[in-house]
Formats: C-alpha cells, structure tokens, sequence
C-alpha cells in the first residue's frame, strides 16, 4: 500500500527548479532515492516531509494531498512520517541533552505524566540499543553513531509508519554503519517501518529497499526493483553509479565520464557523461518508458543493459578532453 | 583537525596572544566595582544626602582633600558622594535600555528570522527605517518633544537601539532555522511558537549577549551625552553626563568638578567594552 | 626506494599513548593504508610522519626522504612539505584562499621554488592534467568548483612543487561515489606512472582494498594486523580485522552481462 507519494512534481528554490515532473511512490517495502549531491534528491525528500510546498504537482499521503489536510489530517501525518537525517549533532538540538530530545517527540502528540515520560525514554533508548544512562548527555557528548541512534529513537516516539532516511550513515564508520544498518533492518522487520532511503551509496539500498529511483538532475532516469537495478541498470547513470562503489578485493572503481560535466540543457540531460550517447540524445529528451518490469529514461537502454562491462565505450569526456564548449561554466551545487 | 601542507591562510590569533582572559576578567572586576559603588552608595558614601538636592554654600567648590576625596561642586556638595550615586542612575539606565531593546530586538529579530518571506520582509524594512536615522539625533529629537528625564533617556535610546539587536539575531535566527533539528522538531508537529521558543532562540542567543554587554558602554556614553545637552537627568538627579554640564565652566579654576564625573564615564564605558570584547574572543574559540 | 619510514613510533598525550606504529615503510610507487575507526589513531599517525602533531610526545624515528623528521628544524619541515611531501585533507577547499584563482595560487606556489613565468604556466598545466582535470580550471575560484575537483587541485598543485610522496587522510569521504572513483583514479595513476609513495589514511575498506599495496589495521593506537593487502582482505588474521570486512556493505555481483553481450 503506497503511504506517500509524489505525482508529477516540480520543486524550485527562486525560479531555478531542482525537481522536474518526478512521480514516486513509497511503500511499506522500502524506496530507495539514488544520486549525487546536486541532483535534487533531498530537496525532493523535503517535499515528501511537507517541509517545502512543490511549484507544480502533488504530494500525498494516503490518498490526501498534504498541501490540503486539516488540522487534524496535519497531525495525523506528522505522526505517521518521521526524518532521520545525516548527521545527529546537525539533527539534535546542541542544548537539549539525548533524554530532552526523545521526551519532545513523545509529548508532542500525547500528554505523558512525568513520572512515566522517563520510563517511555528509557524504553525508546534501549530499543535501539543505547544505555538508558545517555539520556543524561548532549550531543557533543556521544559518538557519531549514538547521535544517530538517539536520532533514530526520536523519530521512534511517535509511532511512524514512515522514516525518511536522509544519507542516514554516510557520516559514521564502517563498522558503525554496518550497526545503524542492522537496527534499521530489524525495525522494518518488528514494526512494519517502512523505509524513503536517500543515499549516493547504491552499497546501502540493497538492504532496506524493495525498489528504488535513481534521480539525475532533478528527474528519475530510472526506477524498478532494487535488485534488478543493483545487477542489471539500464539507464547509463545507474550503470555509472554502480561501477563507481568500491568492491571489497575487486575491480577499481571505474569513473563516470566526467562528472564535472553540467546536466545539458536541451535533449537528454546525462549526455555530456554519457558513453552510449548518440546524435540522437542531443536533438530529443528521452521520456520514462517501461522496460521489462522497470521505468527508464534512456533512449539506447536496450543496448545498456546488453553491454558487457569490458565494451563499454569512451564517454564523450574521455575522447575530448578539452571539452566543455556546451557545458555551461556554473559549479555545481 | 588536520593542518594541511600546501598553503594555508590563517590569521595569526592576536586577540589570544594579547591574553584575552585577563582583558575579560580585569573588565568584570572593573565593572564588579561600580555595581557595588552603585548597589552601596547610600552607606558607603560620605555624604549620603548630597546625593540628593543637599546644598552646603559655604562649602562650594573646595578642592579634593581629607573630607572631601573629590572636591565638593558649586553648592557644596561633596563630588565622590555624587559620583557615587551618579553609577546607580548610569547602571539604571544602560540595564533599563538594554534590557528594553534586547528583549524587543530579540524577540522581533527571532521572528523574522524563523519566519523568512513577507514576516521577514516587513520587520526587516521597519528595522531599516530605524537604522536609517543617526542614533543620536533621533534620541535628541525625542527627548525635544518628551520632557527631559530620566525615563526619557531610556525610551529615547532604546528606540534607536532595538532595530541592532532585531537584525543580528534575525540573520542568527536564519541560519539556525535551516539546522536539521528545526527541521526535526517541524516534522514531529512541534507548534511554530513552541519551536522558536524551545530551539530558534536558546541557539541564536549568545551573539546578542556579547553584543549587548558591548553596548553597555555606549548606551552610558549617549545618555550622558543627552544629559549633558540637557535632555535628560536633571537637577538634582546624580548623572554623570549632567555633572559635567554643570561643572565644565568652572573647569579651567575649579577642574574636579568636571574630571571626577568624566573620568567615571569613561571607566565605565571602558569596562563594558573590555568585558564584552573578552566574551566574543572567548565564544568565538 | 623507501620513502617514508616509521620505526617504533609512540604518541603520547600526557600517559596516554594514542598511537603506537613499530613499523610502517612507504616505498616510491607504493600506496600504503592504514585502515581503522575513528580514535583508532591512524590519523595521529600520518600528522606525525609530517611532524604536523602539536601538543603530543611523539617519540621513535621518522624518515621522509632523507630527513629525520623529529630531529629537523621547523624550517626543513617547511620544506620538506612544501615540496617532497603533500598533505591531502577530507575538505580541501577550505585549504584554498578563496579570493584567488587556482592558477593564481599554483603561480605563488612555484615562484616560491623559483619556477616562474612560462616554465611555471607550463608545470601547472601539466600538474592540473595529470590530476585529469581541464586546464581551464586554473581560471577559477575555488567556489567555482566541486569538492572532487578542489581535491584533485590540491594533488596537482603538490605535483607541480615535485612532491614524491601524498599522505591522503580520508581522502574521498566527503565526496559522491562517482566523484570518489574519479579521486581514487588519480592516486592510481600518479602511483602507477610516476613512482608516487601515497600513504592513506581510511575506514572505508572496499575503497582501501582497490588501491593499497599494503594494508595496517589500527585499533585504539595499536596495530592490529599488517600485510600485503590481497593477503590481508582474503584472509584476516585479526578478529578486529574480520569484524570491519564483514561492515562492508555488499553490492550484488552484475548479472551475467558478459555472456549475454558476447
């Protein structure tokens, strides 16, 4: 059953847009929302929390528009859907100690007696493995992985069906990552938590989403179930985002192009780093059309999947190197 | 954390080198001694009725000695006795104005902050108007049209000072409103008043604080100024800026009656900024 | 050629040691990692083989090059890493002065090794090439360019002052996987072709095992396992050393893509 659900929408900060037309709908199954910095992932993931009204198009929760709920409808929503985002010394307060934090989010929707409000944050803390003992401390005072699980157990007190998860341990240690990963597994598995993953690492997605997108420039490229997206892409960004995660003992790592390069502005956006791309990719945008059980946005997909990893051809960057004539010369974001 | 090879451009701290902390401390002590020479005048002065409108003409303008540390003034009251009870009415009014324009700059600076767009917009602009005038003549112009006193002074000064204090802590306030946790607290369904309250201003507070210790010195340095000109304190009120007035014509025979005030002017004025100065050095580590 | 030697290095905050090396070796075209968790001292350890650690006892001996680095006056230091050895940080912008363009601060750089005018325009481009950037962006501020392109900046710019030896302190871990990849090329590449020593200092293992030679396992200040890395990832020793290869996230191996293809 979908529990959010983006249809068809534009966000813009000014009037420069960063998500263009994007539809996603997120599950109980887990979403994954996969890209580089710049490519409007996490602009579109403030939409999805209502911190940000969209340009055009319509974010819903259930089958309510958000920009439309009541009071209470609000409220509702505010319970179901919960951030966790990437760093906890950013998402807790500096001045409230572990305890206050958790306390806020408990009494936000409920009236807690006193007495029973340290118990309740007690039981919240050792549910994602903290000592009870931390409620004492302020953020500065724990590692970056209790932050992140006192984070984590904020977003848990008020029961959501939902947590958007905002590169939730892009900032941790490996070990400490593989940790938070756990707990967020077994939480999906206990509680029926459903999972809106934002990552740059595809190595994540695999664990707690069924089917993810992959957004470039404020558009999804492509979107399907994560296996087949992690095993076979289709679109050359996915292949490209794939090939650049370290393998433990593998191949290197193999580079995008040139990902300096600037989204192009007229005809399909990836172009300029793509390898497969042809005059054809210049003259028309390619639209989001299915592919044997998968959306993509790519006019050459049949051939991407069917390329083997040792023929992949130059991208455009690597047979010019000076180019950069039809880049326009902005930094990215 | 690391310090990179390759080069490098950091300034060298002078401040810490300069030993901040003593400068910050020897600024608290300093201004430590005019609130209890404020809070004790009425004991530890002399003369503690010439304090008020106490005349002695017969001893008018005797020269600092034994009874009289600082020399007594043109009707006969004793100086240091004056001076004394001149902090409670200096340490009143910079408390009085800062207080006034700290808690209205802070509360419409966390506002606009917090809120952005057109709430921003139309405090932002009313601010602007404020800002747009020199500080004093707008105090001169309202202390002209209200009668001159010492409420006066207050009003007249905090009204040119809050717009300072709404600016700072709105561009403070801005940034903080963009932190994860803000945005959390928006997400469990935190009401936008509680947020402000609970997260928005405890984290946007402290550069308003050195600030206004900062301006504890100039608040005391106009509303003499405007005392001096005759647009506030009055006889007998013990004003430091109005003492000055009064003695500066005898200043070339009967010199004490002018320098003692101003001296306690400065000090203070100095105290202030020291104290502050420490503060930021010492937050901005 | 060996070209950064460690022997029996400790480091000391007060009685605390919070790093202890007995051994660590960087040859010329060489990429050692030293792989551990935050705390774990790795980070102590490359600052005090630039003898960049204030505040701490550091005793053993240091070799770079054919200096002693805990005997060295401040001013061989200097130079020591203004030219031989370079220093690469997570966020090097920050390192940049931001008022001048990159070709701007590449020319101070190398008036101050006294190459200049064309010779200088022409090591700089060269530099800024073989980091796989576009000369073009020696015209630019350093706001006008992304994280990955500061970070390969500041490599060239240690190239074009004639450094044999990057020590790279999380490196890439600011940065997206593409742009990742892209930083991790260019360490190969300098290793590979032009004899670079790289010492890399990372927890991110998968990054670690596709570009070290050599790989030293810290714990807590201690090392834990050392060797050569292909022996260190197929089979871990240490407890520790098993418990951070079992961290690494998996990705599913590609589909038969090559069969199919062929």
């Amino acid at each position: 059953m979908t529990l959010l659900a983006a249809e068809g929408v534009t966000l813009a900060y000014g009037t420069t847009a960063v998500v263009h037309d994007v539809s996603l709908s997120v599950d109980e199954g887990g979403v994954g929302l996969i890209g580089e910095s710049g490519s409007g992932k996490t602009t579109l993931a403030r939409a999805l929390l209502g911190l940000l009204r969209p340009r055009s198009g319509v974010v819903r929760y259930g089958s309510a528009d958000l920009a439309g709920l009541g009071r209470a409808g609000r409220a509702e929503f505010r319970r179901a859907v919960q951030p966790v985002f990437q760093d906890g010394s950013e998402a807790l307060d500096p001045r409230m100690t572990a305890g206050a934090s958790v306390a806020e989010a408990l009494t936000t929707h409920h009236r807690v007696p006193r007495d029973e409000r340290r118990d309740r944050v007690a039981a919240l803390l050792t549910g994602v493995g903290l000592d009870p003992a931390l409620a004492g401390r302020r953020p500065h005072e724990m590692s970056g992985g209790q932050r992140q699980r006192v984070a984590i157990a904020r977003a848990l007190a008020v029961e959501p069906r939902l947590l958007v998860l905002d590169e939730p341990t892009s900032a941790l240690d490996v070990t400490v990552q593989a940790r938070i990963l756990d707990l967020l597994e077994g939480l999906a598995a206990d509680r029926g938590l459903g999972y809106l993953l934002i990552t740059h690492n595809l190595g994540v997605v695999g664990r707690l989403c069924r089917t993810s997108s992959v957004l470039f420039a404020g558009r999804v490229v492509e979107s399907g179930p994560t296996a087949d997206l992690l095993t076979r892409p289709a679109h050359p960004y996915t292949r490209a985002l794939r090939d650049a995660v370290p393998r433990l003992g593998g191949e290197p790592p193999r580079t995008a192009g040139r990902t300096e390069a600037a989204p192009a502005p007229t005809g399909c956006p990836f172009r300029l780093r793509c390898p497969w791309a042809a005059d054809h990719c210049r003259d028309e945008a390619p639209e989001l059309r299915e592919l044997g059980g998968r959306k993509v946005a790519c006019h050459r997909a049949e051939e991407v999947l069917t390329t083997p990893a040792s023929s992949i051809p130059a991208s455009p960057a690597a047979r010019v190197p000076r180019d950069g004539g039809e880049a326009p010369d902005a930094p990215r974001q | 954390m690391t310090t990179p090879a390759l080069p490098l451009y950091r300034r060298t701290p002078l401040r810490r080198l300069a030993g901040v902390d003593r400068l910050a401390v020897a600024g608290g002590v300093l201004l430590g001694i005019v609130v209890l020479a404020a809070l004790l005048a009425p004991w530890i002065a002399p003369y503690p009725e010439d304090g008020g409108s106490a005349t002695h003409p017969l001893e008018a303008l005797l020269p600092p000695g034994g009874d009289h540390w600082f020399g007594t003034d043109q009707v006969g009251r004793d100086v240091f006795s004056r001076v004394l009870f001149g902090a409670r009415t200096s340490l009143f009014i910079a408390v009085a104005v800062l207080a006034v324009s700290g808690v209205a700059g802070v509360a419409l600076g966390v506002v606009a902050g917090y809120a952005g767009g057109w709430a921003r917009d139309v405090i932002m602009r009313v601010t602007d108007v404020f800002l747009a005038f020199p500080a004093l003549l707008l105090s001169l112009a309202l202390a002209v049209v209200l009668q001159p006193s010492v409420t006066t002074v207050i009003v007249a000064i905090a009204i040119t000072w809050w717009p300072w204090y709404a600016r700072l802590t709105a561009s403070v306030a801005a940034s903080v409103s963009t932190r994860g946790f803000v945005d959390s607290a928006r997400c469990l369904g935190v009401p936008a008043p509680l947020i402000v309250l609970r997260h928005v201003l405890p984290n946007s507070l402290t550069p308003v604080l050195v600030q206004l210790s900062l301006d504890g010195g100039g608040v005391i340095l106009t509303a003499a100024a405007l005392s001096y000109l005759g647009l506030g304190a009055h006889e007998p009120t013990p004003e430091w800026g109005l003492m000055v007035q009064q003695g500066q014509s005898l200043f070339t025979t009967d010199w004490w009656v002018v320098t003692f005030p101003g001296l306690a002017i400065l000090v203070t004025a100095f105290a202030f900024n020291v104290l502050g100065e420490g503060l930021r050095a010492r937050l901005a580590r | 050629m060996t070209l950064i030697s460690v022997r029996d290095l400790v480091v000391r905050i007060g009685d605390r040691v919070i790093a202890s090396v007995p051994e660590l070796d960087v040859a010329a075209g060489e990429c050692v990692a030293i792989v551990g968790e935050s705390g774990s001292g790795k980070t102590t350890t490359l600052l005090s083989t630039l003898g960049l650690l204030h505040g701490a006892d550091v005793a053993g001996k240091i070799r770079v090059g054919e200096t002693d680095v805990l005997t060295a006056s401040p001013a061989r230091l200097r130079e020591i890493r203004g030219s031989r050895a370079a220093l690469v940080v997570q966020s090097p912008q920050a390192a940049l002065n931001p008022t001048m363009r990159l070709g701007t601060l590449m020319r101070r750089a190398l008036a101050r090794h006294g190459v200049k005018g064309a010779r200088a325009r022409e090591r700089a481009e060269e530099a800024v090439r073989a980091v796989l950037l576009d000369p073009e962006i020696l015209r630019r501020h350093p706001h006008q360019v992304s994280g990955g392109q500061a970070q390969r900046f500041v490599i060239a710019l240690a190239l074009a002052l004639g450094a044999q030896v990057l020590l790279a302190d999380e490196p890439t871990s600011a940065l997206d996987v593409t742009v990742q990849a892209e930083v991790v090329a260019v360490l190969r590449r300098l290793r590979d072709e032009r004899g670079l020593a790289v010492l890399l200092v990372s927890h991110d293992l998968a990054l670690v095992s596709t570009i070290a030679d050599r790989v030293v396992v810290m714990r807590d200040g201690a090392v834990v396992e050392s060797g050569p890395a292909a022996e260190v990832f197929a089979r871990p020793r240490d407890p520790y050393t098993r418990e951070l290869i079992a961290a690494v996230p998996r990705l599913p191996e590609p589909a038969g893509m090559d069969e199919e293809g062929s």
